[in-house]
């Protein structure tokens, strides 16, 4: 070989060396949320790679179900992702897997609205860090059929019977009515909820008397009130209101915009109502979105995920998320923010969060969620009474629930 | 910022790439075996290359069993060209090895390590433990408790033989269907002048070029009870041709079993539902199938049975039948286990197993084991499903084994 061929060689393989040598730090990231909010993202990790060439946020989108799946899988061969966006119920199963960290150490918790800290609490650490709050539910109502919000059930009964004309398909209420996350806040009205931990043991706890009284009163607003019909999902309630057949319609805050945009002026937004027999108020399931760190994340990649996390929780951001994609900020500078109070569009969605309670990040609410389908449902049908329909989502949720808190074994053949 | 799409093709291009390694040396590794497969310490080296690559697999952290069929594997191949191919099947080997190392690393390796973890405990609070031992721990009862618990009853009253037994009839119900209307309808797309044959072809088959997640959730929304067509169409039928008979009023679909109901919530009535969603799907493909065979059979048979003085049935019991049988008989086999195993239509009908009461064996391994992480269950069950097609497959294949008329 030439002299000359050699230098080239080491030249070329030095400049490669080099090259490589200042390649950015690769954060992978992934996300199950909505076209629009991964724009919105994609925007938000361009800013944070200018200000931080050192890294690079290398984002992937799953769906929901892949994303829980995927990461779990991959956690075992070390390739999952650093970061993970995704709902709160993530932290019960990532956690009991063992493939997250606590987060605490992350953030300074004084930053965080603590409801939304709440929410992925478990065992006393936080698991997850929020960037918004919502999911939750509240009412819709057409203002060409009612002026006003409904304050109690009494008022959406008594309006709704005016209004239910089956022959024409029209009731007084619409709703996702055999899903327990529609049901789930009734209970909260009743004085009843799904689980309980007493001593480091989470059970669910469906039959109670509260729960009975929760259900009767849902399976009345079908068989005695005759304000919904016999079976309505997601779609047939969702299309029953914007159709004008329904005056009052429950659902989440995901579709403000879409209501909005359908019935402009016309639409009014309220909080669940009052529970008439109990005097309290239906009390919604309130989630949100978190990013949750990969427990076998290197120390120099959580030194990016930290200035990240700073970024996208800064008050900017924030306020952004908050304005381009109607989403509560979790953090308390953004929420106090006089910009926030000029978003006229998200204080009913504030408005109706304030009544609503942590959504249970525990994985035994995946079988609490279980039994309560399985509950609702058979009461809804007939094919069970209330009383019997209780017992059985009971029992059932008892079988999921031995399924998954199986004991550990201590040693490892 | 790196635009989404590129990692996923990097990881296909490094995928490719392995695939193409292992292609690669597994042509290799067969070139040489034939190069010494005659020389006398060729079956000893292929046993010390084996225990060499079983040792190293182990000490790198593979379970005993993955090591166990590392370390098999040489030998065996090593005794197959020795006793079995001699050198003989050069060429033939060449073309198989692409298939067979396709096999061994697509199909019976997850299938070896399927079966190795339906013993074990794997689930969510023990994965952590396979993250950091890289060991995943022995279920109870020597292994055996996942096996167990597949045949123990669920709360809901949903036992393994109600599943079972709904999955016998699922698959009965469907079959007898697509067989029989398949092949009514390839009877008459295949009789003489029949015109627009091409146009009725076209509009049978749609169900099956249709995708089926959208036939399905079309058939679904069709369900609804309140907004659904099929509810909307029993009514109306009922009110334009119901009549009055002995103080009666009769309405026709009703009188025959068909009223207006909430089909999600009903479980015998999402299982009808299901059932015809399935039904209609299923018939095309039986349908080309049975034309494609019949319009293979030549006429000169069928004139030879008039000439013998054959009556329409006769010559459907005694020519058509038979020679449809080489086609039937797969058919059948395929579809049985296709409409066994049919996750889509009951998953989607049921709302991803959000309603009860139409649970067939495939579902209800979905919802039991990955609803809650238990994936040694999971496996468990998969084995006993497989075993249970095995035994299905077996009767199917000896029922309607071809009878040779004896020749003495």
């Amino acid at each position: 070989m030439r002299f000359s061929n050699f230098l080239k060689g080491a030249l070329a393989g030095l400049a490669i060396a080099g090259a490589a040598h200042a390649a950015p730090t690769k954060i992978s990231f992934w996300e199950q949320d909505s076209s629009e909010a991964g724009k919105e993202m994609d925007k938000w990790i361009s800013v944070f790679e200018k200000k931080n060439p050192e890294y690079k946020i290398v984002r992937q989108h799953y769906e929901n179900e892949e994303l829980r799946s995927k990461f779990l899988r991959s956690s075992v061969t070390g390739d999952g992702a650093d970061i993970v966006y995704g709902p709160n119920d993530l932290a019960g199963v990532f956690n009991t897997a063992g493939v997250i960290r606590k987060v605490d150490d992350l953030i300074p918790a004084n930053k965080f609205n603590p409801a939304a800290l709440n929410i992925v609490k478990l065992k006393g650490s936080t698991w997850g860090i929020p960037l918004s709050e919502g999911n939750h539910l509240m009412v819709f109502y057409n203002k060409k059929l009612v002026k006003d919000a409904p304050k109690d059930f009494a008022t959406i009964i008594e309006n709704g019977k005016k209004m239910t004309n089956p022959a024409k398909n029209e009731y007084g209420l619409a709703m996702f009515q055999s899903e327990p996350f529609w049901f789930v806040p009734l209970m909260g009205g009743f004085d009843a909820w799904p689980l309980e931990t007493k001593n480091g043991q989470t059970k669910v706890t469906i039959n109670t008397p509260e729960t009975v009284k929760a259900l009767q009163f849902l399976v009345d607003l079908k068989n005695k009130h005759k304000i919904i019909p016999a079976d309505c999902d997601y779609d047939c309630a969702k299309s029953m209101f914007l159709s004008g057949k329904a005056p009052y319609h429950i659902n989440g805050d995901w579709e403000a915009n879409a209501m909005r945009e359908k019935f402009g002026a016309d639409l009014g937004v309220a909080p669940l109502p009052l529970v008439n027999e109990t005097g309290k108020r239906a009390t919604p399931l309130l989630g949100g979105r978190f990013l949750f760190v990969n427990k076998a994340i290197t120390d120099k990649k959580l030194a990016g995920v930290k200035k990240f996390v700073e970024f996208i929780t800064s008050k900017n951001v924030q306020l952004r998320m908050a304005t381009r994609l109607d989403r509560i900020p979790a953090t308390l500078e953004a929420r106090n923010a006089p910009e926030l109070a000029k978003v006229k569009t998200l204080k009913p969605l504030i408005d109706s969060a304030e009544f609503a309670k942590a959504s249970p990040s525990e994985v035994e609410m995946r079988a609490a969620w279980d039994g309560l389908r399985i509950m609702v449902q058979r009461a809804m049908s007939g094919k069970e009474t209330v009383a019997q329909a209780v017992k059985t989502g009971q029992k059932a949720a008892d079988e999921a629930l031995s399924a998954i808190q199986t004991e550990k074994k201590t040693k490892a053949h | 910022m790196e635009i989404t799409v590129l990692p996923a093709i990097s990881e296909l291009l490094l995928l490719l790439l392995i695939l193409a390694g292992i292609l690669a040396t597994g042509i290799g590794y067969i070139w040489l075996n034939y190069k010494i497969w005659k020389y006398p310490f060729y079956l000893p080296l292929t046993l010390l290359f084996g225990i060499s690559l079983g040792g190293y697999t182990y000490a790198n952290g593979a379970s005993q069993l993955a090591a166990a069929f590392f370390g098999t594997i040489p030998f065996l191949i090593g005794l197959y060209f020795k006793r079995g191919l001699k050198g003989d099947f050069k060429s033939s080997t060449y073309f198989l090895a692409p298939a067979v190392i396709g096999v061994i690393f697509l199909f019976l390796y997850p299938l070896v390590f399927e079966f190795y973890l339906s013993f074990r405990d794997l689930s969510l609070r023990t994965f952590s433990d396979w993250i950091t031992t890289g060991h995943v721990p022995l279920a109870d009862n020597y292994g055996l408790s996942n096996y167990i618990e597949v045949f123990q009853n669920r709360a809901t009253g949903q036992s393994f033989i109600f599943v079972l037994w709904r999955t016998i009839m699922w698959t009965a119900i469907n079959l007898f269907f697509h067989l029989s209307v398949g092949l009514v309808l390839a009877l008459l797309l295949n009789a003489k002048g029949v015109k627009g044959v091409a146009i009725y072809r076209t509009l049978l088959t749609l169900p099956w070029v249709i995708p089926q997640v959208i036939a399905v959730l079309v058939w679904r929304a069709d369900f609804n009870e309140s907004i659904g067509f099929i509810n909307q169409f029993i009514t109306v039928v009922n009110q334009l041709f119901s009549f009055e008979w002995s103080g009666n009023v009769i309405m026709p679909l009703t009188w025959i079993g068909f009223e207006p109901k909430a089909w999600f919530l009903d479980g015998s009535a999402l299982f009808t539902a299901a059932c015809i969603v399935n039904i209609w799907l299923g018939i095309p493909f039986m349908m080309i199938n049975f034309l494609g065979a019949l319009q293979s059979i030549p006429h000169s048979v069928y004139e030879a049975a008039s000439i013998d003085g054959a009556t329409w049935m006769q010559k459907f019991r005694h020519v058509t039948v038979p020679l449809l049988k080489p086609v039937m008989v797969p058919a059948s086999i395929l579809g049985a286990i296709w409409t066994f195993n049919n996750l889509n239509v009951i998953f989607l009908m049921t709302d991803g197993g959000r309603y009860e009461g139409a649970d067939i064996l495939v579902t209800d391994l979905f919802k039991q084991s990955f609803t809650y992480y238990r994936y040694g269950f999971a496996a468990a069950y998969s084995f006993v499903i497989f075993a249970i097609l095995c035994i299905l497959t077996v009767i199917q294949f000896r029922v309607t084994r071809p009878r040779h008329a004896s020749t003495t």
